[in-house]
């Protein structure tokens, strides 16, 4: 599926289970109405046939009854699979928020619990198709990952031992180097599942004292509001002097939101005055703590205007994305949209949170998401676009910042509900802005 | 237009006719039927425009079976037409 995009709802969910269910119940209703049709057309038949001749067209009128028919059977039955795979959907949705909200809130987990009962028992096949459904799901969430080119290998290895460099994988990344990339990139796969650090659950939070960063404004100017996702991923800073960019949309009624744009990794080498570095991709991955490139795009914000309780949506790029993640799940603005380009963790977020998430199939650092949750997190607007991006010289490009942009002017064109529903909420009210400020900010090491 | 005259009309030829009248009544019904549940089936389509392809096939099924209802629409169309020359 080379360039084509594959949209799920996050994890094993193809589609979110309450939009599946609508279908399926549509469509139910839609074959009773086709059988209804093939009665009427079964009495004309019947009428015509009492006729002194048997009118010619009894027969012709008989065989289309025969089809209708035989169509609103299938379509019933498509309906009723619809319902179950909904059933089946949900199911994975459900077993998903239970190991997020693990033993911290013992009440909602039975909630969960009762509605998982009512599902098995309706069906002795759903859980065995869950199950299933989970099993592929994790046998093919790398799919792509272990088949790069070799001639970069080297410059990967030195990029994973740099990430992983204070920890015994790290040394066993940088030993795995000259291995052939199916090697390297599989012991990656295998180390980032063993670590289990890519799926956030929920009520994560850094930790550790805030980093001290310096911050100043290179740029200021009104632009227009943003216009789609590959808009989006334009206005991260990528390749500039900012590592962050914030914009402030003042609304036609007065009111303010924010969108904040967070780019990636910088450099690789620690010891730099650089923020955006491999030591805060260790210090926000392994250790899930506050980082110096978190710190700056907080005071970014602070800085840009933004008050405690505000809206601030937000888009992020690699090491970016992984901080907009975080500030997801826990900051003291309301962040209402995500939307993350090769993203390494997966965050668990609340019912009236959206992310949307650009997976590049083969992207390695994506991969150290896992795949994230079976279940996927966040409203049900949310959705997790996938398109395989082979590398062309090395493992490390399909984490591209270019070809993250490609897939977002992919997903702008899709007639995909989830998209268009994208279009229609989000970028649409940020369009009825009356001004939008962007600021970009750089950062250093205090 | 057609008048209760012929289908009162003495013998076998009128309860014909009748039962021609009759049989196109009911023919524009189930065209009718048909057309509607294509509308819906047609909406669904688009509200079932999913890129995934773990449920491509509920999207050929839905589309196999627009394409189904429009032909039998066309069908029923053309029987009523044949019913309707026995009243010329």
């Amino acid at each position: 599926m080379s360039g084509e995009l594959n949209i799920t709802s996050g994890g094993a969910i193809h589609v979110d289970s309450g939009a599946f269910r609508a279908v399926g119940h549509r469509l139910a209703a839609l074959a009773e109405h086709v059988k209804d049709a093939a009665r009427v057309a079964r009495r004309a038949q019947h009428t015509l046939a009492q006729t002194a001749d048997r009118h010619p067209a009894t027969g012709q009128i008989g065989n289309c009854v025969h089809r209708l028919e035989s169509q609103g059977e299938k379509a019933a039955k498509t309906a009723q699979g619809t319902l179950v795979m909904a059933d089946v959907f949900e199911l994975v949705e459900l077993r998903t928020q239970q190991n997020l909200i693990g033993v911290g809130d013992a009440r909602e987990a039975l909630a969960i619990q009762d509605r998982i009962h009512e599902l098995l028992a309706s069906n002795p096949n759903i859980g065995p198709a869950a199950d299933s459904l989970v099993t592929r799901w994790q046998n093919h969430r790398f799919d792509g990952l272990t088949d790069q080119p070799w001639d970069d290998t080297y410059t990967l290895a030195r990029w994973v031992g740099a990430v992983l460099a204070p920890t015994l994988f790290g040394w066993a990344a940088l030993w795995l180097g000259p291995e052939p990339v199916g090697s390297t990139m599989g012991t990656l796969r295998d180390l980032a599942v063993d670590v289990d650090l890519g799926t956030l659950p929920s009520g994560t939070r850094l930790t550790g004292e805030s980093q001290a960063v310096t911050l100043r404004t290179v740029e200021s100017r009104d632009v227009k509001p943003v216009a789609g996702v590959r808009d989006s991923i334009a206005r991260v800073p990528w390749g500039r002097t900012a590592q962050v960019a914030v914009e402030k949309y003042t609304m036609k009624d007065g009111s303010v939101r924010y969108v904040a744009y967070v780019d990636g990794t910088r450099e690789m080498m620690p010891g730099t005055d650089e923020p955006f570095d491999a030591v805060s991709d260790v210090e926000l991955y392994m250790g899930r703590k506050k980082s110096a490139s978190y710190e700056a795009t907080l005071q970014a914000l602070e800085e840009a205007g933004a008050e405690h309780g505000d809206t601030v949506d937000m888009v992020g790029y690699s090491q970016g994305a992984m901080i907009v993640s975080h500030l997801a799940m826990d900051s003291p603005y309301h962040v209402g949209t995500v939307i993350v380009a090769g993203d390494p963790v997966d965050p668990a977020l609340a019912a009236d949170q959206t992310i949307v998430r650009l997976e590049n199939s083969a992207d390695p650092v994506n991969a150290l998401a896992t795949g994230g949750t079976a279940g996927g997190s966040g409203s049900p607007d949310s959705f997790t676009v996938q398109r395989e991006i082979p590398g062309r010289s090395s493992p490390i490009d399909p984490h591209m910042y270019g070809d993250y942009m490609n897939t977002g002017a992919e997903l702008d064109r899709s007639s995909d509900p989830r998209a268009q529903a994208l279009r229609d909420k989000f970028f649409h009210e940020l369009g009825e802005a009356a001004r939008v400020e962007r600021t970009e900010f750089s950062a250093e090491r205090a | 237009m057609y008048t209760i005259t012929a289908a009162q009309a003495p013998g076998g030829a009128g309860e014909d006719l009748w039962a021609a009248v009759e049989a196109m009544r009911l023919l524009n019904e189930a065209t009718d039927l048909v057309e509607t549940v294509g509308v819906g089936v047609s909406r669904l389509i688009e509200d079932a425009r999913w890129e995934n392809a773990g449920v491509r096939a509920l999207r050929w099924a839905l589309s196999d079976l627009h394409a189904q209802l429009e032909s039998e629409r066309g069908e029923l169309e053309f029987q009523r037409q044949q019913v309707a020359r026995i009243l010329r």
